[in-house]
């Protein structure tokens, strides 16, 4: 049983094909959504835990792509949570919500850390991010769709066109050493 | 070198594959200082990759569903309570809120849900310890349900059948009660449409609840719903066809009253048609000839509410309050220690002549607050309107920030205006963008007004095209386009205000208009520099609050009249503060000075008091100051959740709770989808030992915003004061899971195994704590202290507090309120702390 590439499912939804749409937010949603949990302060996770948030940003970005203009899968997630980013972060500073500990005496001792940054620091968390714009494409969409939204190799292959679960393995792991060099590089 | 390569591809499909790596060894083996420190990269990443594999592990895992629960949506149904025409009632439990709640859930057809949901989450906005707290309204499997506070009790009919009449003491006493429920309703633009003895609980502890809105409807004028109140019950005029009012509402109340000391009704008849017809040809019991008994002053007070005629009848349900209290020279609950303010509204609202209106307002110095008052005097009435924020016509979403000003600072403008209220913007970005039609900010937000517009900004020119429209019709009322060449915003905001303002309100004074158009800056640059910074803040990223901070200090350099962004800079250098990005001796007089320059600036704008008096409450610990400062402020924009909230705060604080519950709940009303807004009523409430309702408020912030941390630690802390330690472990574990470890988290942990007997456990927490306090490190010095007094070790607890007090005063600015140094306060070095503090015992 083949699986169609995200591109080609576009074509469908460009069509006004309901099914290819589904088969894309099913494709796309659920990782989406966990992917954005991890970036955003953990205050934020209502927002990005309604379903209507992520996936409304997902459904307008796929009707918006009239002038968009990829090549490979990796571009069309890239796009995705960039819109998805936007969006949460728009309703968060649309929301002017404080975040606090502890609503009684309001030392707000937490901040607007995501999870992510308090794992390993928002320095680091800028310098990852820095170096990854400098990566190819391909390289980076290989790095964020394992890494950073869990993808399975089988899956990434399929988003990325290529030929095996394998050969996407080790496109993945030659991109995080040539990330590796981009973050000692770069500084 | 091959076996490098090798062995460096080897770590990164490790990575990759998600598999841990011996990491000395790895940099040991590297072959250069280049290699080593690709090495070192290659940890980050692997750290990046398991700190994305756990925030999505971190999800909550949703419960098993067993096969022989019946669930609704997210309750497990448990026992079928009753049952009735519109539906069944039934006990459910709540696994996320670890408490039983009742739900109610409706018969009915799918094209009568969407209103039933609607009006569930109308209930929803009353916020009031004596009418049932409802947590939501919503849908599933084809079912609409209201779930609500569960009340165990019965019904005051059921108590005058097996006790007989009341007596007009007590009867005075539940008037006085359900007086504030009707208050309470009407504020939220309801009316209950069903008051009578069997839609009150005295649960057991004595709360009388205002309860079943079954047939709760909207004041909106003309709506028919078709269901109708108990006959008995009923006010004469509904029976001719008129709508339901506040005068309505107050007639049925009466009759309750009527009832519950005799027994009786004043109007009766077998059927509907019948008691229409004794209404008609004037046949009614008097009050007087079922009970001589009774005190005069009670059965005029009852006669009053029950007229015929409803504009002979109480004005307001605080009217018949008053009128039942003086019967008795009873002080209606919460009237302790009311402020001159207060007290002067009280008499107003009870008051109807103009003499003794002139009276009370010659009475008050400060002409703002004449000012105020006269404006409310030739419109009475506060109404509600919402702004949706105006679109950004520009294609350049790096524009973004300036249509979002506008917004904002409209929305700063209207709320000078006395006579309405503005819905905070947290409220309207609760809603989704595509929800929020004129009808859902009826229902959701109680606007009646709203207002868009678009803005579009042209290289020199701005134009803003702004739109009022009616809530409850959607109807267009007034639209108009502004072109104007690049300007200050604020004054052409107050230009859009004024005009709205004067359509919705009717007449401003002079002083209000001139307020409202007043300029902030010429400079183009420095405004942008403003707009931009306040466009980060909102993020609360501390990247962005450390951009913003060098944007308006850049924008008070280039304008040094800019009051306005003085403020906003003031603000700025208080979340650094908290944030620890900068140390109290370097930022505190930063933001003191910016604060006290914003004021003198600009005295008139409401952001610039409160700013100045949260510096000086916070920091300067100038009490008096600070009052002067929010009563300013109040007096600016009396309905504004942005005066309102922090003043409550600082009411709290100096131990005036009576009013700061008042004004929190104020607060709640200007911004009701705020988990923040609803959880600080809770917040006043846990100070007032009120645990009961501060766990009610924190549970209904929660069904606002589900992930609102703070909610969960609030509930914890009230449960802590009921003596329910164990549970208070687990809601601290629960806010701990949505917010993060945090060392108050911990303390308080600590504190409540002390007190459930968990010794162990108690001392591992406590010694964590006190570790991180040896070392230096960011830790709660006040929490320790806590622990201590709950172990009874008043030496170490005194010790650890005033340690707190050295290195920040901020966090015991509550103690002359918080419960948990209530085992502390005989001993003189309470009343020594207090006055380190500054605060008087």
């Amino acid at each position: 049983m083949s699986v169609e590439s995200s591109v080609d499912l576009l074509e469908r939804v460009r069509l006004g094909d309901k099914d290819a749409l589904d088969v894309l937010l099913r494709r796309y949603v659920p990782a989406l959504r966990r992917w954005a949990r991890g970036r955003l302060p953990r205050w934020a996770r209502d927002l990005a835990d309604t379903e209507d948030v992520v996936q409304d940003a997902v459904i307008r970005s796929l009707r918006n792509l009239s002038t968009f203009e990829h090549r490979h899968d990796g571009a069309l997630q890239a796009y995705l949570r960039e819109a998805v980013l936007n969006r949460v972060r728009d309703e968060c500073r649309r929301v002017g919500r404080r975040p606090g500990i502890d609503n009684l005496e309001e030392h707000f001792v937490s901040d607007g850390t995501s999870p992510l940054e308090a794992a390993i620091g928002a320095r680091a968390v800028e310098r990852y991010e820095a170096a990854l714009q400098r990566l190819k494409p391909q390289e980076r969409e290989g790095i964020v769709a394992r890494i950073e939204m869990g993808y399975s190799y089988a899956e990434i292959a399929v988003m990325m066109g290529r030929p095996s679960a394998d050969a996407a393995r080790v496109a993945v792991s030659r991109a995080l050493l040539r990330l590796a060099e981009e973050l000692r590089n770069g500084g | 070198m091959a076996a490098d390569a090798d062995r460096l591809l080897a770590l990164a499909e490790a990575i990759s594959d998600g598999k841990a790596s011996d990491w000395v060894a790895a940099e040991s083996q590297a072959g250069s200082d280049g290699e080593r420190a690709l090495v070192r990269e290659l940890r980050l990443l692997a750290d990046l990759a398991d700190a994305h594999r756990s925030a999505s592990d971190s999800d909550a895992t949703p419960d098993p569903a067993s096969a022989d629960v019946v669930r609704w949506g997210g309750l497990e149904l448990r026992e079928r309570l009753g049952a009735g025409t519109y539906g069944v009632v039934y006990r459910a439990y709540d696994r996320r809120l670890a408490r039983e709640v009742a739900l109610k859930l409706l018969h009915g057809s799918d094209d009568m849900s969407g209103q039933a949901v609607e009006e569930g989450r109308l209930l929803a906005r009353v916020s009031h310890p004596h009418v049932i707290t409802v947590f939501g309204a919503d849908r599933f499997d084809g079912r609409v349900g209201i779930w609500m506070e569960l009340i165990r009790g019965g019904t005051l009919e059921a108590l005058v059948r097996e006790r007989g009449p009341f007596s007009a003491r007590e009867a005075a006493a539940i008037g006085a009660e359900l007086c504030g429920a009707l208050a309470a309703v009407h504020r939220a633009g309801l009316v209950h449409r069903d008051v009578k003895a069997q839609n009150v609980m005295r649960e057991a502890g004595g709360r009388f609840v205002l309860m079943d809105f079954g047939a709760g409807q909207e004041l909106t004028p003309g709506a028919q719903r078709g269901r109708i109140g108990t006959p008995l019950y009923m006010a004469p005029e509904l029976f001719d066809g008129a709508d339901a009012s506040p005068q309505s509402d107050i007639y049925s109340l009466g009759v309750l009253l009527f009832y519950i000391v005799t027994g009786e009704y004043p109007v009766v008849g077998a059927t509907a048609t019948a008691v229409r017809d004794a209404h008609a040809s004037g046949q009614r019991r008097r009050l007087i000839d079922l009970r001589p008994d009774l005190p005069p002053a009670f059965a005029q007070a009852v006669d009053l509410a029950i007229e015929r005629d409803p504009a002979a009848r109480y004005a307001t349900p605080g009217a018949m309050e008053a009128a039942l209290a003086r019967a008795f020279e009873i002080r209606p609950p919460s009237d302790e220690s009311r402020s001159w303010s207060t007290r002067a509204r009280r008499v107003w609202t009870g008051v109807v002549s103009t003499a003794a209106v002139l009276a009370v307002v010659a009475a008050l110095s400060t002409p703002s607050i004449r000012t105020r008052l006269a404006d409310a005097v030739f419109a009475p009435a506060v109404k509600t309107v919402a702004v949706l924020p105006f679109t950004n016509l520009s294609n350049d979403p790096a524009r973004q920030y300036f249509a979002d000003g506008v917004t904002d600072i409209l929305t700063s403008r209207l709320t000078m205006i006395a006579s309405l209220r503005v819905i905070a913007r947290g409220s309207i970005a609760a809603m989704p963008p595509d929800r929020r039609d004129p009808a859902s900010l009826r229902s959701r937000l109680g606007a009646e007004y709203a207002i868009e517009g678009s803005v579009e900004r042209q290289s020199d020119r701005v134009r803003i095209n702004a739109r009022l429209v009616q809530a409850s019709t959607g109807d267009l009322l007034w639209a108009e386009t502004f072109e104007r060449p690049q300007g200050d915003l604020f004054a052409l905001q107050g230009e859009i205000a004024s005009a709205i303002g004067s359509r919705v309100a009717g007449h401003l004074s002079g002083e209000t208009d001139r307020r409202l158009r007043q300029q902030q800056t010429t400079s183009i640059e420095a405004q942008d520099a403003f707009l931009q910074a306040r466009y980060l803040i909102y993020t609360f990223e501390r990247v962005r609050i450390a951009e913003a901070r060098q944007l308006l200090e850049r924008a008070v350099d280039l304008d040094r009249s800019y009051g306005a962004a003085y403020a906003s800079l003031a603000r700025t250098y208080g979340l650094l503060l908290e944030y620890n990005m900068a140390t109290a001796a370097e930022i505190q007089p930063l933001a003191i000075a910016a604060a006290a320059r914003a004021v003198s600036l600009s005295p008139d704008l409401p952001e610039a008091n409160v700013i100045d008096a949260e510096m000086k409450f916070r920091l300067a610990r100038d009490w008096t100051g600070a009052d002067a400062s929010y009563r300013q402020a109040l007096a600016l924009a009396p309905h504004s959740s942005l005066v309102l909230s922090p003043y409550s705060r600082f009411l709290c604080a100096m131990g005036q709770l009576d009013d700061a519950l008042r004004y929190a709940e104020d607060g709640a009303a200007a911004d009701p989808l705020s988990g923040e807004m609803v959880s600080s009523v809770g917040i006043v409430h846990y100070y007032r030992r009120d645990y009961d309702a501060a766990i009610r408020f924190q549970e209904k912030a929660l069904a606002v915003a589900p992930s609102y941390g703070p909610a969960y630690f609030g509930i914890a802390r009230a449960l802590s004061g009921k003596g329910d330690y164990v549970k208070a472990i687990e809601f601290v574990q629960k806010a701990e899971a949505i917010v993060g470890p945090h060392a108050s988290y911990r303390a308080e942990l600590a504190r409540n195994y002390v007190l459930a007997g968990y010794r162990d456990l108690a001392d591992q927490t406590l010694g964590g704590l006190l570790v991180e306090a040896r070392s230096g490190g960011a830790t709660s010095y006040e929490g320790i202290g806590f622990v201590y007094a709950a172990m009874g070790d008043r030496d170490r607890a005194f010790e650890w507090l005033n340690r707190a007090l050295d290195h920040y005063f901020a966090r015991l600015l509550f103690m002359k309120v918080d419960p948990r140094v209530d085992s502390l306060r005989g001993d003189a070095r309470f009343r020594a702390l207090l006055q380190r503090l500054g605060l008087q015992p």
